[in-house]
């Protein structure tokens, strides 16, 4: 096995966000990620884009994508998120946001990008066991 | 049995698609002095400014139409957004900024009102205590709102010591989630019920 140094490629966004839907869902406290319309339409967007790029440019990567309660916007290596939650009324509001930014920021660094900004939304707080 | 509507409604009780008809039209005299339906009209004016850049994008391309259900979903999802109202700001951190939506809020304080025997919660409004945010940003800060819980109690209870037990727990488990202080809750008897 060779023992040179391999240099790391930062992933993708469509890689991105789903390391980032899998480790937020895991969360205590999280019951889902919430759909909005920014996000859905990011989301519509975005495979919208990668369908025509297969005709245009393969290499194209879009700027922005996302998935349910997720925007991922990419500039310069630097991730920046918008995440909007479903959380568990068993569990503080604020701290599981305060926890799905570390989550996120985490995340991000583990992808091999530099966090940015990470806005965390809380549109329903739900007595539902997880 | 009649079926039950479900289309999702704003808290004056007006249907929210019955708004999004007349999106284009000035506000009637109802809109005018409501601002559940001035603040659904800002939300659905980016959906119909959203609709408008897609229908310019792929003019008369029947192939670039979006399916009935990505519409639906698109129209599901919009109108989620605009029963959640305005966002409250609750905290900053290093990484970014943490909001509630002012639909969850609501529901908490029912919630907790509910959970105390002999109080059925009723209409909880969210308003911001500045004037000017009241129709403005779609965003404010969670110090300048005013939380306003309307409840009925049982005709069985006596009201002061119910109502001094209803705000202890609203407030506790308003601030536990969200962190908001006893000075933004107030709580109102506005019906007495027959056990």
């Amino acid at each position: 096995m060779s023992e040179q140094p391999t240099t790391g490629r930062p992933v993708d966004h469509e890689t991105l966000a789903e390391m980032l839907e899998q480790s937020l869902s895991e969360i205590p406290g999280v019951i889902r990620l919430e759909p909005t319309l920014k996000s859905t339409m990011t989301r519509i967007r975005s495979v919208s884009r990668r369908g025509m790029s297969k005709w245009t440019s393969p290499e194209a990567e879009t700027a922005s994508t996302g998935r349910d309660g997720i925007h991922i916007r990419i500039d310069n290596r630097v991730a920046n998120l918008t995440i909007e939650l479903a959380t568990n009324i068993s569990h503080s509001s604020v701290e599981t946001a305060k926890v799905a930014q570390q989550v996120a920021v985490e995340t991000i660094k583990r992808a091999g990008l530099f966090p940015g900004s990470v806005d965390v939304s809380i549109l329903s707080i739900e007595s539902r066991t997880q | 049995m009649a079926l039950e509507d479900e289309t999702p409604r704003l808290g004056c009780g007006r249907r929210i698609d019955d708004l999004w008809e007349v999106i284009d039209q000035p506000l009637n005299p109802h809109e005018k002095s409501c601002p559940d339906c001035q603040q659904a009209r800002v939300a659905l004016y980016n959906l119909a400014s959203v609709t408008e850049a897609m229908r310019q994008h792929d003019p008369g391309q029947a192939a670039l139409q979006p399916s009935g259900r990505v519409k639906e979903t698109i129209m599901m999802v919009a109108r989620a957004e605009v029963r959640r109202g305005r966002r409250i700001q609750l905290a900053r951190t290093e990484a970014g900024t943490i909001h509630i939506s002012a639909h969850a809020l609501a529901a908490l304080a029912r919630f907790a009102a509910d959970t105390l025997t002999g109080v059925r919660a009723r209409r909880c409004s969210i308003d911001p205590f500045t004037p000017a945010a009241r129709t403005g940003d779609a965003v404010v800060e969670s110090s300048d709102i005013r939380i306003t819980l309307k409840v009925a109690v049982s005709s069985a209870l006596s009201i002061p010591p119910t109502m001094e037990a209803l705000r202890e727990r609203v407030i506790a488990v308003v601030s536990a989630q969200v962190a908001l202080n006893s000075r933004q809750i107030d709580v109102i008897v506005e019906d007495l019920y027959d056990v």
